[in-house]
């Protein structure tokens, strides 16, 4: 120790954050889960199919979550996301369906789930009501609406077939794949080196020092909110395309697939802490152990409880890194 | 809030005007139908809401004390599909009755173990809760399928469309039998006060001798045992124990008629009496609606729709949220 002490080494040693131990130990995890389903399905396992499948999967949650990573990290709730996502879903296939080009659809139903979001937001951190029953209220207008529009079934017939281009597969590689790299890219970017993230992160940690240290807590609350809104909506066009079904029940659990998601991957739920690279890790963990699942027959209602008790474990894992582990 | 007197505290007052809100609109759907008051219809809200309202008691308890059970949905179903196939194994119905509600006391105390003792958040732990009953629910169901009809004979005790208390239908009756003993539990023993002690501020009521978990625990069992009862009145009153409609939403439903009975969600602020008003106020508007006949222009119409009782509850939360901020009662985050 006193050698160590006496000559600071010089060469660049390699240190970790918490979050690194965090991210580098649910990597190990998402490892160790890939192995156990390469040993238990040697053939198919590997190959670009089952690759691809677990990665369009986890499209609609890796989307989304990266803005409600960010909407947790202020230390908010937004459970409003599958109700957003199906609206704009069905509002884009009847916009389709009215006439309007697939493109134009799409923006008019993102313009929808961004105006939830900003209401959602805005009400949230103007009027300082707690975002959990905000959220729960958006929610049910949201779905309301979409039960409404749809007249509560599916709408799967009317739709021009230029719908699907949005998810389409160009050689061999699907676009939602493309979507959610472009997406998590941009939000990392964003998490990792903007002033925003860090307004973000001052907020969930001390919402009152933040806002006496001078940051605009409405604006930054307000945006979060709208961003989540934005991909929950687009969430629910890519769905509408992948399946060229626009139904009002579309996203069942979307909102806790990302809260689960998001806490695997290291957030707090309490705000100030997280990150999207995390959360993409939580997210792969979570649709390889469903896929290995799958293929072992787990019936749909059994995965649901082991989706429970991985995130119970998960909280756990967390709460001991941070308290034990000293980096 | 003409009644605002100063010998009424800020809660008596909000129930007040809760239940002036809730008058006139009775009088107004009276109004444009006179159905709307016949005993059928009144008896059908009590038969719908029975399980939202006995929940939305025990919630209240939970809530005030400044934490969450969103679970009751996912052990709603768990015990109603429970309840169903040990009657269908030929168990005595009124014997599957305690076990339902042995478990619902199960439920309560594995909340506690993970809510209180392993320190997860309230609402992760609940909502993994959520995940794991509604799971089982379809374990014990044995898939998707309902346990239905000709396997369901045995149960006829409580089969609510035949039972009748003297004149009144035994829904009324469980209905005040729960909201009498729930006003009990909170005016004449300390789990009312303790609630609000606990959630008003956590450390103070741990550091003067209040036994803070024990406490919970108690308001978790009593959630779960009134999830798992609304369980066994679903299954009764539908004839089917289906793991797929049981007790879906029932966890966000009670959670808004709490909020919009003036509970707060942050701890400290609540009462049985608001919680009920808030039930009956999200059971009459959708259900006074529907009745309303042609007396709706035609840009109106939609609001016939059978989906709105979603948007009604989202807008009411909002009002009653915003109302909450304007009179600057329950302040929730600074």
């Amino acid at each position: 120790m006193s050698e160590l002490a006496q000559k600071p080494s010089r060469r660049p040693v390699l240190k970790f954050s918490a979050n690194g131990v965090q991210n580098l130990a649910m990597f190990g995890i998402l490892v160790l889960i890939w192995i156990v389903g390469s040993i238990l399905f040697p053939a198919i396992f590997n190959t670009w199919e089952n690759v691809r499948n677990i990665l369009v999967s986890s499209t609609s949650v890796i989307i989304t979550a990266s803005a409600i990573t960010l909407v947790l990290i202020t230390g908010n709730l937004d459970l409003s996301v599958a109700g957003v996502g199906a609206m704009s879903g069905v509002l884009f296939g009847l916009f389709t369906i009215a006439g309007l080009p697939v493109w134009l659809a799409a923006v008019a139903a993102i313009l929808c789930g961004a105006t939830s979001g900003f209401l959602n937001g805005f009400i949230i951190s103007r009027f300082k009501q707690p975002s959990f029953i905000i959220s729960i209220a958006f929610k049910y207008f949201t779905a309301g609406i979409a039960l409404i529009a749809s007249n509560g079934q599916s709408i799967a017939s009317g739709m021009p077939g230029n719908v699907k281009n949005i998810a389409q597969t160009i050689s061999g590689l699907p676009l939602p794949i493309m979507y959610a790299a472009v997406i998590s890219l941009i939000f990392l970017f964003v998490q990792n080196s903007t002033v925003f993230a860090s307004q973000a992160y001052a907020i969930g940690a001390n919402i009152k020092t933040a806002r006496f240290s001078g940051i605009n807590t409405v604006k930054v609350v307000t945006s979060v909110f709208t961003l989540s809104g934005i991909l929950a909506a687009f969430t629910g066009i890519i769905i509408v395309s992948r399946f060229s079904v626009a139904d009002c029940s579309m996203l069942p659990g979307l909102e806790t697939d990302c809260i689960i998601a998001a806490v695997l991957g290291g957030t707090d739920i309490n705000g100030g802490r997280g990150t999207i690279l995390g959360m993409i890790i939580g997210a792969l963990i979570l649709f390889t152990l469903t896929q290995i699942m799958n293929f072992l027959n787990v019936a749909m209602y059994d995965q649901q409880i082991i989706k429970g008790v991985v995130l119970i474990l998960a909280i756990l894992v967390n709460d001991t890194i941070r308290n034990k582990i000293k980096v | 809030m003409k009644n605002r007197s100063r010998s009424l505290n800020s809660t008596a007052r909000y129930n007040i005007a809760l239940f002036l809100v809730l008058v006139a609109f009775v009088v107004i759907f009276t109004l444009m139908n006179p159905k709307f008051l016949a005993k059928f219809n009144i008896f059908l809200i009590f038969r719908q809401n029975l399980p939202n309202m006995i929940i939305a008691c025990a919630l209240m308890f939970v809530v005030t004390s400044g934490s969450i059970d969103l679970s009751v949905g996912g052990v709603m179903a768990f015990c109603a599909i429970t309840y169903a196939a040990l009657c269908v194994k030929g168990v005595n119905p009124w014997w599957a009755i305690g076990i339902v509600a042995l478990i619902g006391v199960g439920i309560g105390l594995i909340n506690t173990l993970l809510i209180e003792k392993l320190g997860i958040p309230a609402f992760m732990a609940t909502i993994a809760g959520w995940l794991i009953y509604g799971g089982l629910a379809f374990t014990v169901c044995g898939g998707p399928n309902p346990i239905s009809k000709p396997a369901m004979q045995v149960i006829t005790i409580l089969d609510d469309k035949a039972t009748y208390v003297g004149p009144f239908p035994l829904a009324l009756v469980i209905v005040v039998v729960v909201v009498a003993v729930f006003l009990f539990l909170e005016r004449k023993t300390v789990l009312g006060k303790y609630a609000i002690a606990i959630g008003g501020n956590f450390n103070a009521a741990y550091f003067s001798g209040i036994n803070v978990i024990k406490m919970r625990a108690i308001y978790y069992v009593l959630c779960s045992v009134m999830a798992a009862m609304s369980g066994v009145w679903q299954v009764a009153r539908l004839s089917t124990a289906d793991p797929r409609c049981i007790g879906l939403g029932t966890e966000f439903a009670a959670l808004s008629a709490c909020i919009v009975g003036g509970a707060n969600i942050k701890g400290g602020q609540g009462s049985i009496i608001g919680a009920v008003l808030g039930v009956l106020l999200l059971a009459v508007l959708p259900n006074g609606i529907q009745l309303m006949k042609s007396a709706l222009p035609v840009w109106l119409q939609w609001l016939k729709s059978p989906f709105l009782p979603q948007v009604i509850t989202g807008i009411v939360l909002l009002v009653v949220v915003f109302i909450n901020y304007l009179i600057g009662r329950g302040k929730h985050y600074e």
